[in-house]
């Protein structure tokens, strides 16, 4: 497994919302390449003809389904209250492009 | 102290009153939480208008519930409403719960005193419980010590009795390893035997909540009250609530332990030492002893860190400054909002998984890393059920060994280590019992555990409590004195 | 402009919410118009420690909808957690169902210019919408109320060849739709939304070329513009010798252009896999023979019914069904006029027409369907004559839920000649004022006649029942 480069790490990051500077950059690669290097233990692992584990409970392997009955169990004000930032009866946030 | 069983039927039986619990609860906990650092925060205030309440009705010849009297402290990963749910991290520092986690509606049904919220590594993620953003708790048995994690602040405040029962949460080790490092017993029970809702999620395949606590029958209790069906977990086991069985009857002609000897192989002579002592109690108790092939197991922590943390990376994708929690206030831009809030919200370790979390799961990595630990995990899976069709349950050591000095780990790796002997079980998804295994020559003490097949908890229990019953491990208690 | 050796072909990703009373995943309401985050629940807005569960009602119309489509309803299908970050998405992933869906395969059959065509379909998904971002001049909004509703996508294979199909294709899904209740098909509320892949290559070559993508359109109307700005944009790129990129757009109805959101470079990676939170949906054969046993009336069928019982040519069939509302407004209407195809040219060109500038459908104008059923049968029952019959009704339209019996009571000059004496004194009178002429019909002149005929009714203002001024004039002439 060839090394992840700064650029891939920094796309990565992105994905995941986790800003990095520039300066902790090298040293949290490093670490990180580090970890990934020790998962790649799994490779020795012959998994040829193994289906992935999705599911681990053995006893009730169906989703169990609700009734259609509505409850509105959050209070707006509750809420809101909770909100970093509220305008009217909505949650603002900065400008979003129109997507 | 006596055991929150006896406890409680002290109060039932009118020997002692709930404000007489309370009051020399916070008068015990006032002299030693400045020692150790368990708890967030704790109830003071409501604990004694419980007991108030409780007093009353008992005088009302009302009747009590299962845990009447009992001190219960919370991890602070799982919902109280109206108190703060923190995962000891910045995001959450001013997080106020609107909802009562099930397992403590189930509580406050049962009577139970909950004394206050205790401190974890940040979102549960650690083995030490140094990763918490806010204070650092110390092993009551020797203050220098960590007390093992995440659950650390659970484990120490039990270990220190500031509470009878404590719960925390398990993904991959997070009860056991404390319990361990704090000579109590803990058991993370079978996948979805206690419900998840209004646990924070971690690793959602993998996250149990367990009781901890000095005896096994203060488990039984617990999981009495909490081991039933959740309609708001999906995952929660459908049938046959929790039921306690007698150790006497289900085992009467013996029991099978199967040992992975090979895969402990490695650990220190002392290590070895004590779990041995364990195994040949064990024997003394009508066991069989054979070997089991769980060498599969070297690779559980990675396949563990690629699942939990892939998990994670979405579990924590919900905090984004957007509805609760923190945003932050240099954010000018929605992507800023995102960026910063997060950046000021979470630890380093948390960061380290979601990335981690997040690259497993990307395309063109997701087949060589995700895919391929889900394929081990289910070897993981067929090996235990291979194991079981031999024995009854499978012994093994809890950690390598004891607990360490406060910042003595740094390398994030070999954090993950501690947790080698603890995550097969969440990878099964079977119940496993921590128990008091001794003591190691400088006084540390060292447990080991037993995993059973799935929804085979109570035969766990019942094991334990009779391990308990001819060993004093349990009975002994950490010195902390008055104020150094 | 279509180049003639070019072919488009076309996909449709339709988004329809279900119109259960509860969200998805979490018991909140499920309703359209309410004050902002007023339905929600800690699950919806993702709150800590949260957990979804799966609402039955959901799966119930999802199953229906397979069925219907005739698609293969998937006894065993999962939920997948589909990752990005936005502020409408509470848990920055949506649930969502990518491997196994709840159904596979499937096909509509519907008519496009007159001509009954088979759309085919690749899947249909149960996922859950996100909430409402609203945009202010320096900030945005959030209202969490839709977030959770529970959504089907509805994944066509690239089979439709011009921007009629298209639309036509989803107006039939829309009928469906309809026609099961499962949804409330409303665009302009976003109940259902349509996502169009277009691409074109030469008429012979058998591979795709790239193709690119419109979101969020919610018009058939602005469907139909903005596929074929799209085809001719292809179209025009390769006659350049350039080649087109994968790109997403969104479409701009004012402009009449698309407005460009992510290149391909851009594009996210959802990083999908299995939701832990839930375990598979599983249904039994049984379950799902039942839901076929209680499929009401679905359009096709409909459509052929009112070929077969009504005698309608099938483009008024076809018409007439297209919206589940109009063809029971035209079958309540049939309790009280039984010539259908009169009762569907009066709804469908007479009342339509008149309707279209107040932009209502008539099931919503307040127009009782039994007083279209009982003018048509005035009508033809001669109590009225058809020019009085249009002018009835304006008057109608104009005053909603007033009975055409009603109008025609109140207004003489609605009423016909009833008179039979009066009329007779009146045809006598033209009869001898138009001696010419009535000589000439006695040549068997036919026009003269009409003529005739037109004199008497000039006179009675057209109230007069035309076959008695026929009658009178014949008796009169000596004919």
């Amino acid at each position: 497994m060839e090394q992840i480069s700064e650029d891939e790490f920094l796309h990565l990051a992105h994905l995941c919302r986790i800003s990095i500077s520039k300066k902790k950059m090298k040293e949290i690669l490093v670490e990180f390449q580090a970890v990934v290097k020790y998962v790649e233990l799994l490779n020795e692992v012959d998994t040829s003809g193994v289906e992935p584990c999705n599911y681990v409970a053995q006893s009730h392997s169906k989703t169990p389904l609700r009734d259609d009955e509505p409850e509105n169990s959050l209070d707006k004000d509750v809420f809101l209250k909770g909100t970093p930032k509220t305008i009217a009866s909505l949650v603002q946030v900065p400008t979003v492009l129109r997507s | 102290m006596e055991s929150a069983c006896e406890l409680h039927r002290k109060l039932i039986e009118g020997e002692t009153s709930a404000g007489q619990i309370a009051e020399q609860l916070l008068a015990h906990i006032r002299r030693i939480e400045p020692q150790v650092g368990a708890f967030l925060k704790v109830f003071e205030e409501s604990l004694f208008e419980h007991a108030d309440r409780l007093d009353a009705k008992r005088k009302g010849g009302e009747l009590l519930g299962k845990l009447a009297g009992v001190p219960i402290a919370i991890k602070d990963n799982i919902n109280i409403r109206g108190e703060k749910t923190t995962c000891a991290s910045r995001y959450l520092e001013n997080f106020v719960a609107p909802f009562d986690a099930t397992v403590i509606r189930r509580f406050r049904e049962e009577d139970a005193f909950i004394v206050g919220k205790t401190n974890l590594d940040e979102f549960a993620m650690g083995t030490s419980c140094e990763y918490s953003a806010f204070q650092t708790t110390k092993n009551p048995w020797n203050l220098d010590l960590v007390p093992g994690g995440s659950s650390g602040g659970s484990a120490a405040a039990v270990a220190s009795e500031m509470s009878s029962i404590a719960l925390g949460s398990d993904t991959g080790g997070s009860i056991r390893l404390p319990a361990s490092f704090c000579n109590i017993a803990s058991i993370k029970p079978t996948y979805g035997r206690i419900s998840r809702y209004g646990l924070v999620a971690f690793g959602s395949s993998l996250d149990q909540i367990g009781p901890m606590a000095y005896r096994c029958e203060d488990l039984e209790r617990t999981l009495q009250v909490i081991g039933t069906y959740c309609k708001h977990d999906s995952t929660s086991v459908p049938e046959k609530d929790f039921e306690p069985i007698s150790f006497e009857r289900r085992f009467e002609k013996g029991f099978t332990v199967g040992v992975p000897w090979q895969f402990i192989e490695g650990v220190p002579q002392e290590t070895k030492e004590i779990f041995e002592r364990a195994v040949k109690t064990l024997q003394s108790l009508g066991a069989r002893i054979i070997d089991v092939d769980l060498s599969i197991l070297k690779y559980g922590v990675a396949v563990y860190y690629i699942l939990c943390t892939a998990e994670a990376s979405t579990n924590l994708a919900r905090f984004d400054g957007v509805r609760y929690g923190l945003r932050s206030e240099r954010a000018q831009t929605l992507d800023e909002l995102y960026d910063f809030s997060r950046e000021e919200g979470f630890g380093d370790e948390v960061k380290r998984r979601i990335l981690l979390g997040t690259f497993v799961l990307s395309s063109g990595y997701q087949d060589a890393y995700y895919h391929k630990a889900q394929k081990v995990r289910q070897i993981v899976i067929n090996k235990f059920n291979d194991a079981f069709s031999e024995c009854d349950c499978i012994a093994l050591p809890t950690s390598y060994s004891g607990a360490f000095t406060a910042g003595a780990k740094k390398d994030p790796l070999s954090l993950y280590l501690e947790d080698l002997f603890t995550i097969g079980a969440n990878l099964a998804g079977i119940p496993a019992l921590a128990l008091q295994g001794g003591f190691l020559p400088d006084g540390r003490p060292l447990g080991f555990q037993l995993f059973g097949p799935q929804n085979h908890d109570a035969e766990l229990l019942a094991i334990g409590k009779s391990f308990q019953s001819v060993t004093d491990y349990c009975m002994k208690r950490p010195k902390l004195g008055e104020e150094r | 402009m279509k180049r003639k050796d070019w072919e488009a072909v076309i996909g449709l990703e339709i988004h329809a919410e279900l119109n259960t009373r509860s969200k998805l995943f979490s018991a909140d309401r499920n309703h359209f118009g309410d004050e902002p985050n007023t339905n929600i629940s800690e699950v919806s807005v993702a709150l800590p420690g949260t957990l979804p569960v799966l609402n039955r009602e959901a799966v119930r119309k999802a199953v229906q909808f397979g069925l219907a489509i005739q698609g293969d309803v998937q006894l065993w299908s999962r939920f997948d957690r589909k990752s990005y970050f936005y502020p409408d998405s509470p848990r920055n992933y949506q649930i969502t169902q990518l491997e196994f869906p709840i159904v596979k395969g499937g096909r509509l059959i519907t008519f496009v210019d007159g001509d009954e065509k088979i759309f085919d379909i690749n899947r249909v998904q149960l996922e859950d919408d996100a909430g409402m971002l609203k945009h202010f001049a320096r900030f945005a909004g959030v209202d969490f109320n839709r977030a959770g509703v529970p959504m089907i996508e509805i994944v066509s294979e690239p089979c439709m060849r011009s921007a009629h199909e298209a639309v036509a294709y989803a107006r039939g899904i829309r009928a469906i739709l309809d026609y099961l209740d499962a949804s409330d098909c409303n665009m302009e509320e976003g109940s259902i939304r349509f996502d169009v892949n277009v691409s074109v290559r030469k008429i012979g070559e058998t591979d795709l070329r790239t193709r690119s993508e419109i979101k969020n359109m919610n018009s058939f109307a602005q469907l139909e513009v903005a596929i074929d700005h799209e085809i001719n944009r292809h179209i025009g790129i390769y006659e350049s010798e350039r080649s087109v990129d994968q790109e997403t757009f969104r479409w701009d109805p004012e402009a009449g252009t698309t407005v460009l959101m992510r290149t391909k470079e851009d594009a996210e990676d959802y990083r999908y896999f299995p939701d832990p939170d839930l375990l598979p949906l599983v249904l039994t054969q049984k379950e799902v023979d039942a839901e076929k046993e209680h499929l009401p009336e679905l359009p096709l069928d409909r459509e052929r019914r009112f070929c077969q019982e009504y005698g309608l040519a099938e483009q008024m069939s076809y018409c007439l069904i297209s919206d589940k509302k109009l063809a029971d407004y035209f079958e309540k209407a049939l309790e009280k006029c039984k010539t259908a195809k009169n009762v569907a040219n009066w709804i469908v060109v007479e009342f339509a027409g008149r309707l279209k500038d107040k932009g209502t459908p008539i099931w919503k104008s307040g127009i009782d369907p039994h007083d279209v059923g009982e003018l048509v049968f005035m009508i033809e029952q001669d109590k009225i004559t058809g020019k009085i019959a249009k002018s009835v009704a304006d008057d109608m339209v104009a005053q909603p839920g007033v009975s055409p019996q009603m109008i025609v009571e109140a207004n003489p000059a609605y009423q016909t000649f009833s008179d039979v004496e009066e009329l007779k004194k009146i045809v006598h009178d033209v009869v001898e004022q138009n001696e010419e002429t009535v000589q000439a019909v006695r040549a068997g002149k036919d026009r003269s006649f009409a003529f005739l005929v037109g004199q008497v009714m000039r006179v009675t203002k057209g109230s007069a029942p035309p076959k008695l001024v026929n009658k009178l004039l014949r008796e009169e002439i000596g004919q």
